[in-house]
């Protein structure tokens, strides 16, 4: 068939379908775009919301967010998959979750609380999963639907009920009566946790723990805060915690004679040495104040309980 | 030209091509088309799968929809580019020359070839320049603005020079919008521009009324007496000791016009130690302010964090600064109520009730319209609309929660008996994320209101902030396309009120 011939054929309707299949090709293609995957019974649209609620006071999942108070999660699905060896991008973020310190990513830091996901059932831990791994990269939810997850709300006990007259006292206790803000934080960043343990997230632990700090500080303390005594050459003992140690001086935090937090620095020339090395001994005193058992009342450290459990 | 701009053109170029290429296979009926035509085919799949990929958490189909209703500037040149760039395969549905016919049939086809090809390099010329000129003169996307009540329309009154952030009215013919500004360089400030005309015939002139570092981050705006008053505040830290604390740096401050000259010269702070802007979230600091019919003033104060207390007790709160203090040096704010997130809009609604919108924690479902009562308590930190169900006992609750990415800001009530019955006495929210201006009409219900009605207003790009004039006009401000608008009554229905 030579062009003339072509040409001279009639051709009915040529413009009308040259139109309409280029628009039923995109609109279909746009319909065929538009089903949700088959999620294999995971519910991303939950783990959205498990997200804001639970991770999202540390965690932003958008690209230019801060991550001054925690890694940005904006494409964590895709960097979860080759974080460790022989770990799908699912398990590395299952034991993300479930137990943050059991591996630092690079340029990561320790900090993240055990025990965020203690008040979800496994099905919601689940849809959490599949919601971080889709964050750039699409997960494999067969493999995060067959994902064996712990049911740990039995540690965690029924929410109690939030009263305003309780949480007003007991925010009077931590502002005022306690003086607890004078030394603890109220945020999780690094700056916030260099001497004393920040209240936020504090509540997601045992809140028996929670209780037994105040009421006995020195019967359990954190290995990251416990105190040394430092033996200077003139005979006098600085209690504290040890926050640093350089080749020619120490940073401990103690109380001075007004019982007043201070930061001091002790050069190595000061502290007494023994064979060459600075005499510094564990102590058994916290540097929080012992008497808080008689300073409130139960209800107030009920209430100081309560509202801490609130902060995360 | 961003992600959307590059798919919207992707989308028009293979679409365009495709019906040229099937087109011409159609009509040519020739086997060596077959390869344009499939080719252009694989690539409209290609494009929408990549259309669908630009915004996760979006339809493309949706969006390309949303962006042709709004006749959006970057979609419409993005589209336009496309189309031109694909107009020279149209080309080839230009009848071939016969041998059979005469010179002149040479003539017209070459002829229209020449004008496609023309028409094609025009086309690229003009949209790749507008794009140009949007970079270099910042022009932003400035989406269709309209009114959704046939009795009023809306008009462009001026384009802010700087990203705006709120707005005071005097009157139909005065309006003052505050902003600020972060320069490249490192400068920073913010100032108020004043938007007057001298009658109703005449087009709104801009005057800077107002231009100081000291107005960085003004988050509130009142006018009383002649004189503005600006909500404010700055950002200073201190690290002592591996001890980081941030100073109250929120303030009040009048500004007057002492020798008439139109610019506003005289500042005071008239409440000063506000928490202000504040680690560890710095977006939240002291935002809207009003005064009741006896002078009072109201401020809104956010928190510098979520889920948390704050450091300053003043945090999260409406305050109160009774008249008679506002003339002394130091006057102290009292707490009004509290258990705020980020309050931004404050207005007295139905009944002189105070009334205050509040954004809720950051994407969750939950921004507030509040009805603010002496030594109410609303629940943040502590309860979160929507999230872990904590069973709550003596927080009060709001008159109305938003859905997903709403995002209540500016909040004007409009009682003026210029308007028509159904618009008088309603509440107008602005609504940041959903682009909309919401009329809410509220009935007493106990000691607080309930909803009767909720009903879209009006439509503006971003809109941050709304005042309504003691005439009924309103002020729309938005911060996107930094536009100020003005929604009127129709004529024929101003006369019919009067």
């Amino acid at each position: 068939m030579n062009r003339t011939e072509c040409i001279d054929k009639p051709v009915r309707g040529w413009l009308v379908y040259s139109i309409t299949l280029p628009t039923i090709t995109f609109l279909a293609v746009a319909a065929w775009m538009s089903i949700p995957p088959d999620t294999a019974g995971v519910d991303v649209a939950e783990g959205r919301h498990l997200f804001v609620a639970h991770c999202g006071p540390c965690h932003f999942d958008r690209q230019s967010m801060p991550a001054h108070h925690a890694p940005n999660l904006f494409q964590i699905g895709r960097t979860a998959a080759g974080r460790k060896p022989n770990q799908s991008a699912a398990e590395y973020l299952l034991e993300s979750v479930l137990e943050p310190d059991a591996f630092i990513a690079p340029g990561g830091r320790p900090g993240m609380p055990s025990g965020i996901t203690e008040s979800l059932a496994p099905d919601q831990i689940r849809n959490l999963i599949g919601y971080l791994a889709g964050r750039g990269a699409i997960p494999d939810y067969s493999e995060i639907a067959g994902l064996e997850i712990p049911d740990r709300r039995a540690h965690s006990g029924a929410d109690p009920v939030l009263d305003l007259a309780e949480i007003t006292m007991a925010e009077t206790v931590l502002r005022e009566k306690g003086q607890c803000l004078n030394c603890h934080s109220i945020h999780n960043s690094p700056e916030d946790r260099v001497f004393f343990p920040p209240l936020f997230a504090a509540g997601l632990t045992d809140l028996n723990a929670v209780r037994e700090s105040i009421v006995e500080p020195n019967k359990s303390i954190p290995p990251t805060y416990q105190s040394s005594n430092v033996l200077l050459v003139d005979g006098q003992v600085v209690s504290g915690c040890l926050i640093a140690q350089t080749e020619d001086q120490l940073l401990i935090v103690s109380r001075d004679q007004q019982n007043q937090i201070t930061l001091r620095k002790l050069l190595l020339e000061e502290i007494e040495q023994s064979d060459g090395v600075p005499v510094i001994k564990e102590s058994s005193q916290s540097l929080m104040p012992n008497g808080y058992a008689k300073l409130l009342s139960d209800q107030e450290i009920e209430a100081v309980v309560k509202l801490i459990r609130q902060l995360n | 030209m961003n992600a959307i701009d590059l798919c919207v053109f992707l989308t028009s170029f293979s679409l365009a091509v495709c019906v040229f290429a099937i087109g011409d296979l159609l009509r040519s009926r020739r086997r060596r088309s077959i390869m344009g035509a499939m080719v252009s085919l694989i690539a409209l799949i290609l494009t929408t799968v990549v259309g669908f990929r630009a915004q996760p958490d979006r339809n493309y189909l949706e969006l390309l929809l949303f962006l042709a209703g709004e006749r959006d500037f970057s979609a419409i040149f993005s589209a336009g580019l496309g189309l031109s760039a694909a107009l020279l395969w149209a080309t080839r549905w230009i009848e071939p020359f016969r041998r059979t016919e005469g010179y002149d049939h040479e003539s017209r086809r070459t002829m229209s070839v020449q004008l496609l090809m023309a028409t094609s390099v025009i086309g690229v010329t003009v949209c790749g320049t507008a794009f140009v000129w949007k970079e270099i003169h910042g022009s932003k996307r400035d989406p269709a603005a309209r009114v959704h009540a046939d009795e009023f329309v809306i008009q462009k009154v001026a384009r802010i020079d700087h990203p705006p952030i709120r707005l005071a009215a005097l009157d139909s013919n005065h309006a003052f919008v505050c902003y600020d500004y972060f320069e490249e360089a490192g400068t920073i400030g913010g100032g108020i521009v004043r938007l007057s005309r001298p009658d109703a015939a005449q087009p709104f002139e801009k005057r800077i009324v107002a231009d100081s570092p000291l107005l960085m981050r003004c988050y509130g705006l009142a006018l009383r007496d002649g004189d503005l008053y600006v909500s404010r505040s700055g950002l200073v830290g201190q690290a002592s000791a591996g001890k980081v604390r941030y100073e109250n740096t929120g303030a009040v401050t009048q500004l007057r016009d002492l020798d008439r000259d139109g610019y506003y010269e005289f500042m005071d702070d008239i409440v000063s130690g506000l928490p202000g802007a504040r680690g560890p979230d710095t977006m939240q600091q002291n935002n809207g302010i009003c005064f009741d019919s006896q002078g009072n003033l109201f401020i809104t104060t956010a928190c510098a964090a979520d889920r948390t207390l704050t450091d300053h007790p003043w945090d999260g709160t409406i305050l109160q600064v009774p008249a008679a203090q506002l003339a002394a040096t130091n006057s102290a704010p009292e707490v009004f109520a509290r258990g705020f997130r980020n309050p931004f809009g404050i207005t007295f609604g139905p009944d002189q009730q105070l009334f205050v919108t509040d954004n809720d924690v950051n994407e969750n479902p939950g921004d507030e319209l509040n009805h603010v009562t002496k030594g109410s308590h609303y629940g943040h930190p502590f309860v979160v609309p929507g999230e872990k169900n904590v069973p709550a006992a003596g927080f009060r609750e709001p008159v109305l929660t938003g859905e997903h990415e709403w995002n209540f800001l500016g909040i004007a009530y409009a009682d003026s008996t210029a308007l028509p019955d159904r618009y008088r006495n309603c509440l107008y929210v602005a609504d940041f994320m959903q682009h909309a201006i919401w009329k809410i009409k509220l009935v007493r219900s106990g000691n607080t209101f309930s909803v009767q009605s909720l009903e879209k207003f009006a439509s503006v790009s971003s809109p941050i902030d709304i005042a309504v004039t003691p005439s009924g006009d309103f002020f729309v401000l938005s911060r996107n396309t930094q536009n100020l608008y003005r929604i009127h009554l129709r004529e024929s229905i101003q006369h019919e009120q009067n």
